[in-house]
């Protein structure tokens, strides 16, 4: 990192050091609240209010 | 639109792909999108818009497992909705702004000894439970940046920030995670 301070290098590398922590953090994260997220879906699929219309399913199915 | 979109895609693979998906996800991505902008006039425009963005993404959502799928679909969802209102309500744009600059916390200390290492993935834990609980705003901003990796100006432009800024926003949905992670750890030591 040419013509940087060494507190700005510092704070770069901080930076990055804390996205990868991040994405490490929310990548977990992602998987515990999508298992909710799939549960609440199956529960969905009981009530017809949340289920697409039969017209615009083939409109998509019919390509 | 999302029909032509769909017909767009060349592979036979992709089209049943996204058809399931739009079939699997419709119920989930209309109750998102509809308890944020709860205008049920618009519920269906959104919804086809959230499946246009899905299929920009359809190679990377076919490497997905079910769990991370699902919630790549509901904060897409929810990224489709926060923008669709962000010229609605002044207030609820307004919940985004705020803004510190603070990097003052230490910077841990990255040697790998096995205890330490130990002690970092509990750390992690705690964070995760603690980013659970974030409010909507935070853990939204944090899905926006490390999930669907969007870029700083996508972010802006969703919660009508400058770009410059999405970073000084990013520092604070961490600290509120780091506070929130403190808290608990100090509850359970009294």
């Amino acid at each position: 990192m040419p013509n940087k301070s060494s507190d700005q290098v510092r704070k770069i590398l901080y930076e990055e050091y804390e996205d990868s922590l991040f994405k490490l953090i929310m990548h977990d994260v992602a998987e515990k609240e999508g298992q909710f997220f799939l549960e609440e879906k199956e529960k969905m699929k009981n009530d017809p209010g949340f289920l697409p219309s039969q017209a615009a399913v083939q409109k998509v199915a019919g390509l | 639109m999302l029909v032509t979109i769909i017909a767009a895609l060349e592979s036979d693979d992709d089209k049943a792909f996204m058809l399931n998906l739009y079939k699997d996800y419709y119920g989930l991505v209309r109750k998102t999108v509809y308890n944020i902008i709860l205008d049920p006039d618009n519920v269906e425009d959104l919804i086809n818009d959230t499946f246009i963005k899905l299929i920009e993404k359809i190679s990377l959502l076919r490497t997905l497992e079910s769990c991370r799928l699902a919630a790549y679909v509901v904060y897409t969802s929810r990224s489709v909705a926060i923008n669709h209102i962000k010229h609605k309500s002044v207030q609820r744009k307004h919940a985004y702004y705020g803004g510190d600059t603070d990097l003052t916390e230490k910077m841990p200390d990255l040697e790998s000894s096995i205890e330490e290492r130990i002690i970092r993935q509990e750390e992690v834990k705690e964070m995760e439970s603690a980013v659970l609980r974030l409010p909507e705003k935070y853990k939204d901003l944090l899905y926006f940046k490390y999930i669907l990796e969007m870029h700083d100006r996508e972010i802006a432009e969703i919660l009508q920030i400058d770009p410059d800024s999405v970073r000084q926003y990013l520092t604070r949905a961490r600290r509120e995670a780091k506070k929130l992670m403190d808290e608990e750890v100090n509850k359970h030591a009294e």
